[in-house]
């Protein structure tokens, strides 16, 4: 079966070590084998290089050549274009529109996806300031049970400086979180140094980095960035709790203050609410991802780590994250953006680096770059043969490690 | 240190060993199959309870041994599907259910009792289930003496190991349990019912459990006390997490643990004047706390353990 | 069948909940007293009329709450902090027990402060109990559920062990209690000719501190937090292990203090039956009051109402009390449905 569709596995293979392309040709032939004729793919990509997503392209204009009905749900809208026959656009659990591909473009889509027209951000000519952020060498242990598929962090370096927006592209489960847990101060270093503003970080103390200018957004904001139960004024003053205002001698907590708080931020990032007593699990995405950049970014963080910021976010409430993130890269913040979306990663960053395996390739100037040579680095390829752009770069010789 | 060889190397010791894991061996399977299915079962010291009574009281009414303990084995179905309705289909706190079970289990059965039986004071007897001798194998020295004159729900709980064992690990049915217990979200792509699966995991595991304390009532003595089960459900689920969740372990673990209870006794009676006796009635309870402190390092839950299943919800 | 979260949880239904989930167990219940051949309406009224009918029977009731509100005090911050502490019922004991060894002799205070003396140290022997399970839990991540539960075994024998030995009053007459705690240390009666005691406004005192520790400080909004979603909790900067040994120390000290008013204040020495399952009664209480402390009162009173009527409807119709453990077991199954029910809806298709 696997030769009759030109889906490339190995039958002997144990899954569990098999590629995530791999892992999905294996699921495709699956339902394959047990005669299904629709075949309906979420969001196929999110942990595809774009090289494998390619192939996985191929191999679904084949399939449906031999009459195989399609669905393909995906946000990222050149995927749609390039794969689909027809588009329909779900807006608020309703198909608000449907359209041919060939009539169809990606300003057009976005129009439809959000029901007005939106300009992306554009990326201000900017000189760097004095370095933020500084890892040496720094490396994180696996401390889990079961070492098979968790990267951790193998001798990373990076600096990042004022004014600066700094990408970290890979497919996802490459170490990025690892990284991110670092500089949100869940995980410590096990070897080198993590600088942070001149001190040394040596500690896991989210309150200690919080506390010394570091402002998060976390990857799962249902999950990690917002207790739901709790009210929206509470979820505000989370990374706060024992200073002034929000609580007096760290004991009581200031109600009358906090709400007052909240409601200034509530206007100045205006979040859709019904005001700062409500449920936070009430919020929508965009909203409630507004209440996280409310709290990270209101106390005017030197050091931004934003990872993943705009997953399963409509087209409106990405460019409002985005349009904060340059505003606070005007202002003179350090910033590391971590996304599996290249196109964000191009539009937003002045550098990108590319994690694998837990290895983290220097940055490269993003206007040198294409997303091809930036696609062979997420696979852990070598970056000589990926074009000069990225070999003479600069003068700092860290190569990718390729395992 | 003469007298502990002593012990050992006596048939009597041995064979009060094989009984004493009896109900445990039942009870660790049955959270043992729960477990696996992603259901951690608090009520089985209810559910043991209520099999210690019933199958007794069905005894004691004039039914027959094996009779009882299939009707003990059918109420143990029953609580596993209360308990399935609560944690499976509403998805309610596995914690605080197991608890109402146990608290309504034991209370139901003690109510029952004092309701049948107003009037006794003392525990009356029945005719409990008597030694099967097995021919031949009863007669090899100590361990053939031990491990082949005992009764027939014994050799029920030391066949099931094997049995569970296969299931698990060798039938679809199995795999879907582990699953569940696992990744449900991978089962129900399979196109199998998680909620079926876990629903029947946690009733036949309640029904091991009932047997269980069916076993202490109708083999190992007698008559139904009050207070009777004293805590070795919450030791079977010790045994569970001692074992990994793996039946073979569990078999081992319990073995172990009856040895060193069937040895306490033994020493209590040697020591006694020495040691306060509380002392060595505390040992079975310390022993399963410091049992999980070892394995608790090693030990890999069932990822989907405690986790409720919604269909069309992701996790 | 297809079960929705709702949007907006009204009030009304939170209110409504822990009455619909007596009405129900209350029902199931009258199926037993059926079975038994009694007459339903006669039996309850009984049991209402044997709780609150007379003023000795509402002293009566009022006494029995004491330590239904300490022990369910325990249960409801504990599982706040999603904390399973079943070993209330240990911690009481060991309470007890250190009233016992500080409050027959051992010290004498004036009864103005031996009566706080006596708390304090009951209170610290409560949480110290539960400090192995939480210290397990934090630093090796072994299940507390478990391990509370079989130490509430070990305690009771520890307990039964001073009883015979160490602590047993000579003047007992071979029963294993332990030597009457000395005037000093008594609590003070509030209403003459009753068993009512102080412990009753100290029950009273613990709920509203245990309120507005929960709203109003930054130790109840960790509490809450780590509850809710532990990894939320841990990425704001809140030390969640922390949060769970300070949580787990109040737990087991109000179970603690539980056990002090049982000996210091009704009893007026140690027996090993001081308790009769308070310590798991109060994941009742604690679990119809909906995690609330203050509605915590009114819960552990419904539920001593039980007991106390079952006690004496069961002399006049010959109902086993076990009843009453019936019916609080089947509160516990009733509420959890019946809150699930404010919070989401079902239906059927």
């Amino acid at each position: 079966m696997s030769r009759d569709y030109g889906l490339k596995v190995d039958p002997d293979a144990r899954v569990a070590d098999l590629s995530v392309g791999e892992r999905q040709r294996v699921e495709i032939l699956k339902a394959l084998y047990r005669d299904a004729r629709v075949l309906i793919l979420d969001e196929p990509t999110a942990v595809l290089t774009p090289q494998e997503a390619d192939s996985l392209f191929k191999t679904l204009k084949s399939l449906t050549k031999e009459g195989f009905a399609i669905i393909f749900i995906s946000h990222k809208l050149h995927e749609i274009l390039a794969i689909s026959t027809r588009v329909e656009v779900l807006r608020r659990g309703k198909i608000v529109g449907s359209i041919e591909t060939e009539k169809a473009d990606r300003k057009l889509l976005a129009e439809m996806m959000v029901g007005r027209t939106v300009e992306r951000p554009v990326l201000e000519q900017m000189t760097i300031g004095k370095p933020i952020v500084e890892l040496e060498d720094v490396s994180v242990e696996d401390k889990s049970k079961d070492t098979s598929n968790v990267p951790k962090l193998n001798q990373v370096n990076l600096s990042v400086h004022q004014h600066e927006i700094i990408g970290i592209a890979g497919v996802a489960g490459n170490g990025q979180s690892t990284l991110a847990d670092l500089l949100s101060g869940l995980e410590k270093p096990d070897a080198g140094t993590f600088t942070l503003l001149g001190n040394a970080v040596t500690s896991a103390s989210p309150a200690d980095i919080v506390h010394r200018g570091v402002g998060r957004i976390p990857e799962d904001r249902h999950s990690s960035g917002v207790v739901g139960e709790m009210m929206l004024w509470e979820n505000l003053i989370s990374e706060d709790l024992r200073h002034a205002p929000v609580s007096k001698a760290g004991v009581l907590i200031d109600r009358k203050a906090c709400l007052e708080r909240a409601n200034k931020l509530i206007d100045a990032f205006d979040i859709r609410c019904e005001g700062p007593e409500a449920e936070t699990k009430l919020l929508s995405g965009g909203n409630m991802q507004k209440l996280i950049l409310a709290r990270a970014l209101s106390p005017q963080p030197d050091f931004i780590l934003a990872n993943q910021p705009v997953r399963g976010l409509d087209e409106g409430a990405i460019a409002y994250v985005h349009e904060q993130l340059l505003a606070a890269r005007k202002r003179g913040a350090a910033i590391v953006l971590i996304s599996e979306d290249l196109d964000e990663l191009f539009a937003l960053c002045d550098r990108i680096a590319v994690m694998y395996h837990g290895n983290l390739t220097q940055s490269y100037d993003a206007k040198t770059l294409t997303t091809a040579e930036v696609g062979l680095m997420m696979a852990g390829q070598q970056s000589e043969n990926t074009g000069h752009s990225v070999t003479t770069n600069s003068g700092n010789e860290e190569q990718p490690h390729a395992n | 240190m003469m007298d502990i060889l002593e012990i050992l190397v006596s048939a009597g010791f041995w064979a009060a060993t094989i009984r004493i894991v009896s109900p445990l061996i039942l009870g660790t399977l049955g959270e043992l199959i729960c477990e696996r299915a992603g259901v951690l079962n608090l009520g089985i010291e209810g559910i043991m309870t209520m099999g210690a009574m019933s199958g007794w009281m069905w005894v004691y009414m004039g039914g027959d041994l094996w009779t009882g303990v299939m009707f003990a084995a059918f109420l143990g179905l029953m609580f596993g599907l209360l308990h399935s309705i609560f944690t499976v289909y509403l998805g309610l706190s596995q914690h605080v259910t197991g608890i109402g079970i146990t608290l309504f289990a034991s209370s139901l059965s003690y109510y029952v009792y004092r309701m049948l039986l107003p009037d006794v004071t003392t525990p009356p007897k029945i005719e409990p289930f008597q030694v099967y001798e097995v021919p031949f194998l009863s007669e090899i020295p100590v361990m053939g003496e031990a491990l082949f004159s005992q009764t027939p729900l014994t050799y029920l709980a030391l066949i099931l190991v094997p049995v569970v064992w296969y299931v698990l690990y060798k039938t679809p049915l199995g795999l879907a349990v582990r699953m569940a217990g696992e990744n449900p979200m991978a089962v129900e792509a399979q196109g199998i019912n998680v909620l079926t699966i876990r629903t029947g995991a946690v009733m036949i595991g309640s029904a091991f459990m009932a047997v269980g304390g069916a076993f202490i009532t109708m083999s190992a003595f007698d008559a139904f006390f009050f207070g009777m089960i004293n805590g070795r459900g919450w030791i079977c689920i010790a045994l569970v997490i001692f074992a990994s969740w793996k039946p073979g372990k569990a078999l081992i673990g319990a073995l172990l643990f009856a040895g060193l209870d069937a040895l306490q006794v033994r020493a209590q009676q040697t020591a006694g004047a020495l040691i306060p006796y509380q002392f060595f009635l505390m040992m079975p309870y310390i022993l399963s706390i410091v049992a999980m402190v070892i394995m608790a390092r090693k030990a890999s839950y069932p990822k989907a353990l405690l986790v409720p299943f919604r269909r069309g919800e992701r996790t | 069948m297809q079960i929705e979260p709702r949007e907006h949880v009204a009030a009304w239904r939170i209110a409504l909940a822990p009455v619909a989930a007596v009405f129900v167990s209350l029902l199931i219940g009258s199926v037993l007293i059926l079975w038994v051949g009694a007459p339903v309406l006669e039996a309850y009224s009984l049991l209402v009329k044997g709780a609150v009918g007379s003023s000795f029977a509402l002293t009566e009731t009022l006494t029995r709450s004491i330590p239904l509100i300490f022990t369910g005090l325990a249960a409801t911050i504990a599982f706040r902090a999603k904390f399973y502490n079943i070993g209330a019922e240990g911690q009481l004991y060991c309470g007890a027990l250190a009233a016992t060894f500080f409050g027959t002799g051992l010290i004498t205070l004036p009864p103005l402060l031996m009566i706080p003396f006596l708390m304090l140290v009951g209170a610290l022997a409560g949480g110290a109990a539960l400090a192995v399970p939480v210290m397990l839990k934090t630093h090796l991540k072994v299940d507390e559920v478990v391990t509370t539960l079989l130490l509430n075994f070990v305690i009771l024998l520890f307990v039964g062990y001073f009883l015979e030995g160490p602590l047993k009053d000579p003047m007992s007459m071979g029963w294993p209690q332990a030597a009457p705690i000395i005037d000093e240390g008594l609590f003070p009666s509030l209403v003459d000719k009753s068993r009512l005691h102080f412990g009753f406004v100290f029950a009273l005192i613990g709920s509203v501190l245990c309120w507005a520790m929960m709203r109003f400080t930054v130790w109840g909004y960790e509490i809450r937090a780590v509850g809710l979603n532990t990894s939320a909790a841990k990425f704001a900067g809140i030390n969640v292990n922390t949060t769970v040994v300070r949580t787990a120390l109040i737990s087991g000290g109000l179970a603690g203090l539980a056990g002090v008013s049982e000996v210091a204040g009704l009893k007026g020495y140690l027996t090993l039956d001081i308790s009769p399952g308070f310590g798991y009664t109060g994941i009742a209480v604690a679990m119809l009051a909906q995690l609330n402390p203050l509605a915590v009162i009114l819960s552990a009173l419904f539920i001593s109402m039980i007991y106390v009527g079952a006690d004496s409807m069961s002399r006049a119709i010959n109902i086993p009390t076990y009843i009453a453990d019936v019916l609080v077991g089947l509160s516990v199954l009733s509420i959890l449905v019946s809150v699930m029910l404010t919070r989401y809806r079902v239906r059927f298709r």
